[in-house]
């Protein structure tokens, strides 16, 4: 219970993070989606359901602070946990160039995902901005080592506070 | 259990579709509140941390900029200083010189700021008049100057005062006449007006050194006009037959059309 309220508070410093990117950094007007990252760290990391539901319960959180169609990202996160824990047995999460290429196909997916459900929804929305696209995965690829270090480093001490917390 | 993922899939991806599809506006829009409530104050916080080191930045920018400029400000001083205790020494120089010379010493002058409230309705480069007259202490024959973007320049000298109005006879007048020099030869020389906003510097002699942007000041003679208020500068050396003396065209430093407040001086 300890390690999922942990878990908690890292999703929502992720997103908070992600919010200062937005504010402070944006790469020509886009920013690294921090939070997808997590969800593809903690899917290969903790397995299926655990990235389900990290990627349902994110999706809801983002949700809530877009503007866009409400469900859609826990709709997407909830798919991309399924899908990349699928794989975390026969992937080694170590090395960058899974972490590069993992994330890079899913945030494509994502967003070309979403811009063809938004377009259904909402069709007088605009078309979809490839160069825009491109630099968030190239934003968001220079970002995933970081990130995926970070978490690691992250992740082992809350395991640990989380087990002496229990045996307390 | 080796169903167990995709049962959680489908769970939450239809809940995911219902939230999509469903109308759940006013549902959706307290969540929204009651998450932004909870969720509100951690970014906030993030910001303000944020906010203090862009502050922390900012003041260490300053604080560098307020030291250098004070160290240049400090370099300032010492040479103002010196150039400080050159002039004294200089000017006691000169008031010993003028006492061994019998020569009068200069007199100082007061300034009386005075309004433009009309000018001449035939000759808008004649004269002018300004609201202040005898009742102000003003007197026939007192200069009259202008401070105009940091510059300074003559513009005439009163010449019929009332009680409380004043004319003032401007340079550009055709009857105007002021003794000057060039500042850089110390050459002196009559201006002139001739009823256009550019003025005409006679008398001088055929083989005078004067060049195009030579600073033209008064100089004194006719005890009207104080030594060195700025007259123009040199702008135009026209070729000339006249063999016996040189005309050459002035520009004032200042807009003959942006004239509202004057100054006045008096002894």
């Amino acid at each position: 219970m300890i390690y999922l309220f942990f878990i908690f508070f890292t999703l929502v410093s992720t997103l908070i993070i992600q919010s200062i990117f937005s504010m402070y950094f944006p790469l020509f007007g886009t920013v690294p989606e921090l939070v997808l990252i997590s969800v593809v760290y903690f899917s290969l990391k903790e397995g299926v359901v655990f990235g389900e539901f990290y990627g349902f319960v994110a999706g809801l959180i983002l949700d809530i602070f877009s503007l866009q169609i409400f469900g859609l990202r826990a709709f997407l996160f909830t798919f991309i946990g399924f899908s990349v824990g699928k794989y975390s047995h026969k992937l080694d999460e170590s090395k960058i160039k899974v972490q590069v290429l993992i994330n890079s196909i899913v945030l494509i997916a994502c967003i070309l995902i979403a811009r063809f459900v938004s377009l259904i929804f909402i069709p007088y929305s605009t078309a979809l901005n490839i160069t825009g696209l491109f630099w968030t995965v190239i934003y968001s690829c220079i970002i995933v080592p970081f990130e995926f270090t970070i978490l690691e480093f992250w992740v082992k001490k809350i395991k640990k506070w989380s087990g002496k917390a229990n045996l307390i | 259990m080796k169903h167990q993922p995709t049962i959680v899939l489908t769970f939450l991806l239809g809940i995911s579709i219902l939230l999509i599809f469903f109308d759940l506006n006013s549902k959706v829009d307290a969540l929204k509140v009651f998450f932004n409530y909870l969720l509100a104050p951690a970014p906030e916080i993030a910001l303000k941390i944020i906010d203090r080191q862009r502050e922390l930045g900012e003041n260490i920018v300053s604080f560098v900029n307020i030291h250098q400029e004070n160290r240049r400000l400090k370099e300032e001083i010492n040479k103002l200083k010196f150039v400080e205790t050159q002039y004294d020494s200089i000017l006691r120089e000169n008031a010993n010189l003028c006492s061994s010379l019998s020569l009068s010493g200069k007199v100082e002058y007061k300034i009386i700021a005075a309004r433009v409230i009309s000018r001449d309705p035939s000759n808008w480069f004649r004269t002018l008049i300004i609201d202040k007259g005898k009742n102000s202490g003003i007197k026939p024959d007192m200069p009259v100057i202008i401070y105009f973007k940091d510059e300074v320049n003559l513009i005439g000298r009163t010449a019929q005062v009332e009680n409380t109005t004043a004319k003032v006879l401007m340079l550009t007048d055709s009857v105007s006449y002021v003794p000057v020099k060039n500042l850089r030869t110390q050459e002196t020389a009559l201006i002139k007006g001739q009823e256009k906003a550019n003025l005409v510097l006679d008398y001088l002699l055929p083989d005078s050194d004067i060049k195009i942007g030579d600073k033209i000041i008064t100089s004194g003679i006719g005890k009207v006009f104080p030594p060195g208020i700025p007259v123009g500068q040199v702008y135009e050396i026209p070729i000339q037959d006249n063999i016996y003396y040189k005309e050459v065209l002035i520009k004032p430093m200042i807009s003959w059309n942006k004239i509202g407040v004057v100054y006045l001086l008096t002894k």
